[in-house]
């Protein structure tokens, strides 16, 4: 067990002071400061805090009648919803104000209750006293107003930025079910979850994480149903984050996953509300990053990256073939290569003759062994895949042909690598494309298991496979065994595992999850059609 | 203070005494000396492995939540208990290295003839190694997944052989002197079934909850048991593909299963073999090697077992390669010296402990 | 060249596990390790020159047929 933080000794090498000193700008001391009765001071102060940056708006006006009292709006333009602005608060502070103070008498006895009580038609008012939460909020988008002779400002929700529409998402593509996917925005996300858990039990906390970024950050859970423990130890792990900035939920990710050094994910992600839903449904709990469609999920079990969305909204009998081949496809994903070569090098008995001749055929007059070739050809193939998925649509389709043409057809006729080598890696490519949530472990254990197999054969491979089976039995996803319900085993889960039995069939909920509350739906629930006898609706005589 | 924090179900034991006890021994057929009755004298075999197994769990109830090191302490003192565990675990310690032995002369001589063995028995070690340093539990869970792979491989086989079957092979039944047959019996009851008493340092790990304790004694039986099932289902299988040829071969199953050929497709799957002895072995040895690693840190009142894993990883690879000069020799030691080593340790100082026990009235409530 | 690449392989036994000791002040598992790991090295440097060692299954063997003969008098 190696452990980063037995080094933490060493820090001193790295920097004398202390991390949180760091951020000490200009004006920070003045942010805890409270709110002065001068405007004028109040402004200075702020401007100082806030920059002179060009989108920072310091609208000045006078209120009420005989141009007294002074006040000041402050918001960040762009973050803004500027009709809520002009409409609603300037509005009715420049030019209702007139008629009403001259009718109730608000100017001069003016206090702010009375004007966040009366004049402002807004939803989403707080009243606010430090500079800071001023700072932050005019910050997050909201607008502040501050009035002269008082102590205390106001802080109006008028957040409202251009955002990309609630899409569908490219990844986890479905034929049938919803085609709505997480956008950039918090709000939105949470209420794209709300919608489909219409339940008060259904719990989002905030956070804000990042003394650059601030970014806002959101635990979703069901009380209840979610292990309580598990609740804790994620905010437990979120308040221990302490950087400058989060920029995407991959962030989160990497600072608070339980096994950094392992090439599997301890938490999964997701585009889809639906299926996210689903998980804390089921006891998981959810981490909603602002700034990013990727949804976070803990904890997260090795078979989920074998399930998909869909799976539910079909009926059971393809899904589970679906599920064996997917299985099937990750195993060929890695062993693939390796299995061959490990064949073609050592264990040519347990290749039926004519086949075995096909190979030899194949592999005649090629210049290296199976390993280097198996080698080179996954070093192609990733290389095809990288080119393929960061260029321009247009130029990636010229890619895939001259990958076809020149991996696939030159090279075999050229006698530099076997056909039946490029056979193995195209269908190890394939199949690598079918778990994609594993895709990226794939390629390292493909490489170690073509190395292994082409060193010490089936033994070398045996050797791979417990290797990574140790690995895999090790790991923990917030105290989650990663496994589980293989091993540890859980009979109960595995209606959910290799088959996927009848939805009425689930009773309980994954109790890999640490369930306080197992049961989801009643026991009897087998649909059937009425026996004769029993009053039936439509029935035809 | 606890040197292990893990925890094991009573399930998780069934999925552990079957892969300990098939470990060593799915690379040949067992209880050859007692010819065609091999089959019934595993039975008697099964038999004597359930007393030795009730023996034992009967003291690991006496002494939840500890192991042997830890109650042989209790039992007979300090020193003579330390005396007593050493020879535990030396036992413990001897029995992987024999079937690491087994693995290395069986690679290096049947698959890959070039590879140099201590290759081959490093690897292994450190694969095991890698697996005791996570604890029990991983061990256990490992257990789990390669105990479905490694039956299901054996079912498929099982069932794939019976074309190649002839019904006169199963006969004579009964072709050895009733003495010869009851020693072959009672070996067979040390091994495989009564190394099963390496559970006395596993068993310590279900917790204190008496009712689980008294399910693991269940457990214990219920893979004993199985075991003696599938070995069965391992020697008839032998049998019926090899017929007398058997007695002749070093490693049967490998030679059976060569046999096979499924309409062309599927020919000479003694691969099968190799995947199925490495996984059980895998097992076998992690146990075996944990348990040592375990108790020495217990003996020396250690505050964790870890840096003692990789110094007994390489005393076993040197054991291993050292101690026998060619397979003869080893399947002597195995076949007749091991088991009369074994029985004390399996029936005699358990039933001692247990008089012990009786007459001082251990353990004593606090 | 093999006690070479033995030396290698023990002082990354002890790199790997020595520090984690070091850090948490365990010094009696210290001293116990590098024990252990002096009579592995003794042995496995032994083995790798050559020198016949005494088997333990040997031994084993001569206890075991004494305690045999002492029972049964031949």
């Amino acid at each position: 067990m190696f452990n980063l933080k037995k080094l933490k000794f060493l820090q001193f090498l790295i920097s004398q002071k202390p991390l949180k000193g760091q951020q000490s700008d200009k004006g920070q001391g003045d942010k805890r400061h409270g709110l002065t009765a001068n405007l004028k001071r109040n402004i200075t102060i702020l401007k100082d805090n806030l920059g002179t940056s060009g989108d920072i708006v310091y609208h000045e006006f006078t209120m009420g009648t005989e141009g007294r009292p002074d006040a000041s709006l402050i918001y960040v333009d762009g973050l803004v919803n500027k009709t809520v602005i002009n409409e609603f608060i300037i509005n009715p502070l420049m030019l209702e104000s007139r008629s009403v103070s001259e009718k109730c008498g608000i100017f001069p006895n003016y206090n702010i209750d009375v004007i966040k009580n009366t004049l402002i038609s807004v939803g989403g008012i707080e009243k606010v006293s430090t500079f800071e939460e001023l700072t932050d909020s005019c910050l997050s988008g909201d607008t502040v107003l501050l009035i002269n002779g008082l102590t205390e400002g106001l802080v109006i929700s008028t957040r409202g930025w251009q955002t990309r529409g609630v899409t569908e998402p490219d990844t986890e593509a479905v034929v049938r079910g919803p085609r709505e996917g997480f956008t950039e925005t918090l709000r939105t996300n949470t209420a794209l979850i709300r919608r489909r858990i219409k339940s008060t039990n259904l719990t989002i906390e905030t956070f804000t994480i990042g003394q650059q970024t601030k970014t806002d950050v959101a635990v979703v859970y069901i009380k209840g149903i979610v292990n309580p423990g598990l609740v804790k130890e994620i905010k437990k792990r979120l308040k221990s984050i302490n950087t400058d900035a989060i920029l995407e939920s991959g962030y989160i990710e990497q600072y608070i996953e339980d096994a950094p050094f392992s090439p599997f994910s301890t938490i999964g992600n997701s585009e889809r509300p639906d299926s996210v839903a689903a998980k804390i449904l089921e006891g998981r709990a959810a981490i909603i990053v602002d700034g990013t469609p990727m949804v976070l999920t803990v904890p997260l079990l090795f078979i989920e990256s074998f399930q998909s969305a869909e799976d539910y909204y079909s009926r059971p009998y393809y899904v589970s073939i679906v599920r064996i081949l997917r299985f099937v496809s990750f195993f060929i994903s890695i062993f693939g290569p390796g299995v061959y070569v490990a064949l073609v090098s050592f264990h040519q008995e347990l290749i039926p003759t004519p086949l075995l001749i096909t190979f030899a055929a194949a592999r005649a007059g090629t210049p290296f062994p199976a390993v280097v070739e198996a080698i080179i050809m996954g070093i192609a193939f990733e290389i095809l895949r990288e080119a393929g998925i960061r260029l321009p649509r247009p130029v990636g389709t010229a890619i895939s042909i001259v990958g076809a043409l020149v991996i696939g057809e030159a090279v075999v006729s050229a006698g530099l690598i076997s056909a039946s080598m490029v056979i193995v890696v195209a269908l190890t490519a394939i199949a690598s494309f079918v778990v994609p949530p594993q895709a990226d472990v794939g390629g390292i254990a493909r490489v170690s298991m073509v190395f292994l197999g082409g060193t010490l054969g089936a033994f070398g491979l045996m050797i791979g496979f417990l290797g990574g089976l140790i690995h895999l039995c090790t790991l923990r996803s917030f105290g989650t065994p990663y496994m589980s319900p293989l091993a540890p085993l859980k009979p109960l889960d595995w209606k959910d595992v290799v088959i996927r039995f009848p939805l009425w069939t689930m009773i309980t909920r994954p109790s890999s999850m640490g369930w306080n509350n197992p049961q989801r739906q009643e026991i009897a629930m087998m649909p059937a059609p009425p026996q004769d006898g029993e009053e039936s609706g439509p029935a035809q005589k | 203070m606890k040197l292990e924090g893990g925890q094991i179900s009573p399930g998780q034991i069934i999925f552990l005494v079957i892969s300990f006890c098939l470990g060593p021994i799915l690379l040949k057929s067992v209880a050859l000396e007692a010819g065609h009755a091999n089959w019934l004298a595993i039975l008697l075999g099964l038999a004597g492995g359930l007393l030795i197994a009730l023996l034992f769990t009967s003291l690991s109830i006496r002494f939840p939540g500890r192991t042997l090191v830890e109650f042989n302490e209790i039992i007979y003192g300090p020193l003579l208990g330390k005396v007593i565990s050493l020879t535990y675990l030396f036992y413990f310690f001897l029995l992987p290295t024999l079937t690491l032995r087994l693995f290395g002369d069986y690679l290096t001589g049947l698959i890959f003839p070039q590879t140099p063995m201590v290759v081959i028995i490093s690897l292994i070690v450190l694969v095991s190694a890698s697996a005791v340093r996570n604890g029990i539990e991983v061990i256990a869970r490992c257990s789990q997944v390669l105990l479905p792979i490694t039956i299901i491989l054996l079912f498929l086989a099982a069932i794939f052989s019976i074309p190649h079957m002839k019904f006169n092979r199963f006969f004579p039944i009964f072709e050895v002197p009733v003495a010869e047959f009851l020693r072959v019996s009672l070996f067979t009851s040390t091994f495989p079934f009564g190394q099963s008493i390496a559970f006395l340092m596993i068993l310590a790990f279900i917790g204190i909850d008496s009712k689980k304790v008294k399910m693991a004694r269940v457990s214990v039986m219920i893979g004993l048991i199985g075991v003696g099932l599938i070995l069965n289902l391992l020697v008839l299988r032998n049998r019926g593909l090899l017929g007398a040829t058997q007695f002749i071969e070093v490693y049967t199953s490998h030679q059976a299963l060569g046999l096979i050929d499924v309409g062309g497709v599927l020919t000479r799957l003694e691969i099968v073999v190799t995947i199925n002895f490495l996984s059980m072995g895998f097992i076998a040895i992690s146990l075996l090697y944990y348990n040592t690693a375990l108790g020495m840190a217990q003996i020396l009142k250690l505050r964790t077992y870890l840096p003692l894993v990789l110094p007994i990883g390489i005393l076993m690879i040197c054991t291993s390669i050292t101690q026998f000069e060619n397979v003869f020799e080893y399947q002597h030691f195995s076949g007749d010296i091991t088991p009369l080593f074994a029985l004390p340790l399996q029936i005699g100082i358990p039933i001692l402990s247990l008089i012990i026990c009786k007459i001082r009235d251990l353990p004593k409530k606090e | 060249m093999k006690i070479f690449f033995l030396l290698a392989i023990f002082s990354g036994i002890v790199i790997f596990e020595a520090p984690g000791l070091i850090y948490r002040k365990y010094w009696k598992e210290l001293i116990v390790f590098f024990l252990f790991l002096g009579f592995a090295f003794t042995i496995s440097l032994l083995a790798v020159l050559g020198v016949p060692l005494p088997s333990p299954a040997k031994g084993i063997e001569t206890v075991v047929n004494f305690i045999i003969k002492l029972i049964t008098g031949k």
